[in-house]
């Protein structure tokens, strides 16, 4: 249990998609003008993440080093397309809603860079336990962007059918609805993330200075 | 012609891809600093981006969607970005190894963006082409001038936890923001 919590907080405060690397910056500001829509695609992302780790790690170890991007992508796209019918099948709406932005994850470096760099090296129970760690780290900070977004732009939080009012509509324009907002909104986040990750490695640094001082 | 130009010009600036749709901004914060080297990353993605684009779009409408085979757009089309990662990639006009892939890739994300959106909103052949060229254009606009901003980003009175790509995404927002005064 231990090992978990240090897993997930290693991959949340150094490797974090949204707030650390950036990596997937095009479905993460496309697909987080609301709550429920932030949720699918971090749901999506976290189920194509895993099974395609999985994939390149069982396919990938033995293919030569020139070709091994264009396999890993080759998967990816397949896993990607399989994904995005599954959506299709399962929730019409939201899937017209998000529309260019659930297939262009094929193409997005998060995917390629987690398969070339770890998964195409490891076992697949390694790679499947990296894939969903990532993936549920999208998707809490994806779920926090589209909160502050639809919070601040609307002044209510719809959660699948039922929806929160906290302040009335006319106290902010509806500028973090709108594509520059997601700019900033995301500029925010981030800038409130580093500092709590500051506190942190503060803290940690503070621990060990302790513990040396005991011995 | 004229509703050609009509239909292309707002993917320059006020309805710039990277800045409305959110298409390959990995390239934008990632690229190099140094302006010659920018320079060439520009032309290079300027013509990335239009060749997959056109390339991509052609493929589906004409090969694709005529066999039935629609669902393998993906499929084909990450085959297409491979090849121009093999094609480019290993020319090094573009940075060094692994990163050039990178930006490579980001530039093909895009790419794939603005294909799929002229096939949703069904454009002809020659639409296409006129949209992708000025979507590619402001795209490598967009790119020199970024790289040239987050030079002077570098040495001004930033506070820590927001130096590198935070205060760039503020900055872009701020560029989104007064481009959207154009529409």
């Amino acid at each position: 249990m231990k090992e978990l919590k240090e897993m997930m907080g290693r991959s949340f405060y150094d490797e974090s998609p949204v707030f650390v690397t950036f990596l997937a910056l095009c479905p993460l500001l496309g697909a987080s003008m609301s709550f429920n829509k932030a949720l699918g695609m971090g749901f999506f992302v976290l189920f194509v993440l895993s099974i395609s780790n999985v994939l390149i790690s069982l396919f990938c170890q033995k293919v030569p080093e020139a070709v091994k991007i264009p396999v890993s992508l080759s998967i990816i796209a397949m896993v990607v397309t399989l994904g995005d019918m599954a959506f299709e099948l399962l929730n019409p709406d939201m899937h017209f809603e998000l529309d260019p932005y659930i297939p262009l994850v094929a193409l997005s470096c998060l995917l390629l860079i987690r398969g070339k760099d770890f998964a195409s090296q490891s076992p697949p129970a390694a790679a499947f336990q990296d894939g969903v760690t990532l993936g549920v780290t999208f998707l809490v900070g994806i779920g926090a962007l589209g909160l502050v977004r639809e919070l601040l732009s609307t002044g209510t939080i719809v959660l699948l059918s039922s929806s929160f009012t906290f302040f009335p509509r006319e106290l902010f324009p509806e500028f973090f609805g709108t594509p520059p907002g997601a700019f900033v909104a995301l500029g925010l986040l981030a800038w409130g993330f580093s500092e709590l990750k500051n506190r942190r490695e503060e803290r940690i640094a503070a621990e060990k200075e302790a513990g040396e001082a005991k011995k | 012609m004229k509703e050609l130009l009509v239909l292309g010009l707002p993917a320059l600036l006020a309805q710039n891809m990277a800045m409305t749709h959110f298409f390959g901004l990995y390239p934008l914060f990632n690229g190099s600093r140094n302006t010659k080297e920018v320079g060439k990353l520009s032309l290079g993605s300027l013509g990335v981006v239009f060749l997959a684009t056109v390339l991509g779009y052609s493929l589906y409408h004409f090969v694709l969607f005529p066999l039935n085979l629609a669902y393998l757009h993906l499929l084909v089309f990450s085959w297409l970005a491979s090849s121009l990662l093999v094609l480019f990639g290993s020319s090094k006009s573009q940075g060094q190894g692994i990163r050039a892939y990178f930006l490579l890739l980001g530039t093909n994300t895009a790419a794939l963006g603005v294909a799929l959106l002229g096939i949703n909103r069904e454009y002809s052949f020659a639409q296409m082409l006129s949209y992708s060229f000025f979507a590619a254009l402001g795209y490598a606009l967009l790119l020199y001038i970024l790289a040239y901003l987050r030079e002077q980003l570098e040495e001004a009175p930033v506070p820590r936890g927001l130096r590198g790509i935070p205060v760039g995404l503020f900055v872009l927002g701020i560029m989104a923001m007064a481009l959207q005064g154009l529409v």
